[in-house]
């Protein structure tokens, strides 16, 4: 949108207007939020003042590493039992071909001979 | 088609049978069999009542030369007396019938075993060769008992170990480790009287069969004693776990096999057991076996004219002829109950 002026050459009607669309722009300054309402320099003071306030409190701020977080959860590294809750280790999470028969609880076996007694296979599962 | 070695349970793992435990189902097989054929035999002269499943076996004739009929003249030279004619006996009294049809309208009994104790139960399992368990199937079954049982119950020999449940024929109402099926005889072999034709006065009365005479019984061999039965391992039930079969289930589905593949109605395999009567030459051309004694049919097969007149009234007026029979009676024909699987 271009900018308005009031040229030597307007019409007063032509001035009336272009002094209202300036008018229109600013705004109505009985609705700012601002403390200082007012004039525009006020609320913009206001606003700048502020933004020093939050940056300098920004400044403040201090970034944990890896080993801070987990002193701030109250765990360990590498991560024990107690920091996975219960039934949380889902198939995703196991890799495959990764759980042997001493992983499993109260471990059972079903051998299969051949005839003449030779192990062709051992079954592996958990008990009850 | 395969020979398996089915699975038993062995302390709390599985282990596949030995070949003589394996043998010893085959042996149980043909005593179940033993106890209830699944091809029957019986001696009776009904008519066949259904023609599906049973039949006549074989006429057994039983020929006797007669004399002829006399030729009577009021001088002394009678015209010759004519020739005689066989007396011809048919025996068509022994019945076969296929008792798996009798009960079962010939169903196959892998796809009828609702009924059945075993209804549950697969066949056993065995370890395949791709190093999976599957059970059995009825291919299996057959191949690794049923056809070997079926083989060794249809040869020639008669004893409750190798078979039992099938029948042989004898001159004897009693036979070892035999139970006789029918005092009533399948055939006899009767002669005639030739001594008495050959004297006395004419004209003799045509047929005089001696008194002596042969009968042949059929008989039924009996089943061995049980004997040792390792019982397989199965699947059950909806989970498919696995359940060793107790022994009774396991008889019924062995007895359900034999009895149905004795019969085989839709000719599937060529170890169907059939009976038949025929000379040594047929049944060995079917392929078959002898069982029991040879049924022979004994008799004459000469005669010569003898003359005479109603002496001794010196005031006869009659005067005869008759051809009667002559000679030492031979056997003529031997015929076998023959037992071969088709």
């Amino acid at each position: 949108m271009a900018r308005t002026f009031v040229d030597l050459n307007d019409l007063v009607s032509t001035w009336k207007d272009k002094t209202n669309e300036i008018s229109y722009k600013v705004g109505d300054l009985t609705n700012l939020t601002t403390t200082g309402d007012s004039d525009l320099v006020q609320a913009i003071n206001e606003i700048d003042s502020d933004l020093n306030s939050l940056q300098a409190q920004v400044n403040t701020f201090v970034f944990l590493d890896s080993a801070q977080v987990i002193n701030v959860i109250g765990g360990t590294i590498p991560i024990g039992t107690s920091e996975l809750e219960d039934s949380s280790v889902t198939e995703a999470k196991m890799a495959n071909d990764a759980i042997s028969s001493v992983q499993l609880k109260n471990l059972q076996t079903l051998v299969i001979y051949d005839s003449a007694g030779a192990t062709l296979k051992t079954l592996y599962t958990a008990g009850t | 088609m395969a020979i398996v070695r089915p699975m038993k349970r062995v302390g709390s793992d599985l282990r596949a049978m030995t070949s003589a435990e394996v043998t010893q189902i085959i042996d149980e097989c043909i005593r179940l069999y033993g106890n209830n054929p699944g091809i029957s035999l019986t001696v009776t002269p009904d008519a066949v009542s259904d023609p599906l499943i049973e039949n006549k076996l074989g006429t057994l004739i039983d020929r006797r030369l007669p004399a002829g009929p006399a030729s009577t003249s009021a001088s002394p030279n009678p015209t010759p007396g004519t020739a005689p004619s066989y007396v011809e006996v048919n025996y068509v009294n022994t019945l076969q019938r296929y008792e798996w049809g009798v009960v079962n309208s010939n169903s196959f009994p892998y796809k009828n075993r609702s009924g059945s104790s075993y209804q549950n139960y697969s066949y056993p399992i065995h370890y395949n060769a791709a190093g999976y368990i599957q059970a059995m199937s009825w291919v299996d079954m057959y191949d690794t008992f049923i056809k070997e049982a079926l083989t060794r119950l249809a040869t020639g020999t008669t004893t409750p170990a190798e078979n039992a449940g099938t029948y042989f024929v004898s001159t004897a109402t009693s036979e070892t480790d035999a139970t006789l099926v029918s005092s009533t005889p399948i055939v006899k072999d009767t002669i005639s009287d030739y001594t008495a034709f050959a004297t006395g006065d004419l004209p003799e009365v045509e047929d005089q069969p001696d008194a002596a005479e042969t009968s042949w019984y059929l008989h039924r061999v009996n089943a061995a004693a049980e004997g040792l039965v390792p019982l397989p391992v199965t699947m059950f039930g909806g989970n498919d776990d696995f359940k060793t079969l107790d022994k009774p289930k396991f008889r019924d589905m062995l007895l359900d096999l034999m009895q149905y593949w004795a019969y085989d109605p839709a000719n599937v395999y060529n170890t169907a057991i059939r009976y038949q009567y025929g000379t040594s030459a047929f049944l060995t051309g079917q392929g078959m076996n002898q069982r029991g004694s040879g049924i022979t049919d004994t008799y004459v097969t000469t005669y010569f004219e003898r003359t005479g007149q109603n002496a001794p009234d010196p005031n006869a007026t009659a005067y005869y002829s008759q051809q009667v029979p002559f000679g030492t009676p031979t056997v003529q024909s031997t015929n076998y109950l023959g037992i071969g699987l088709f």
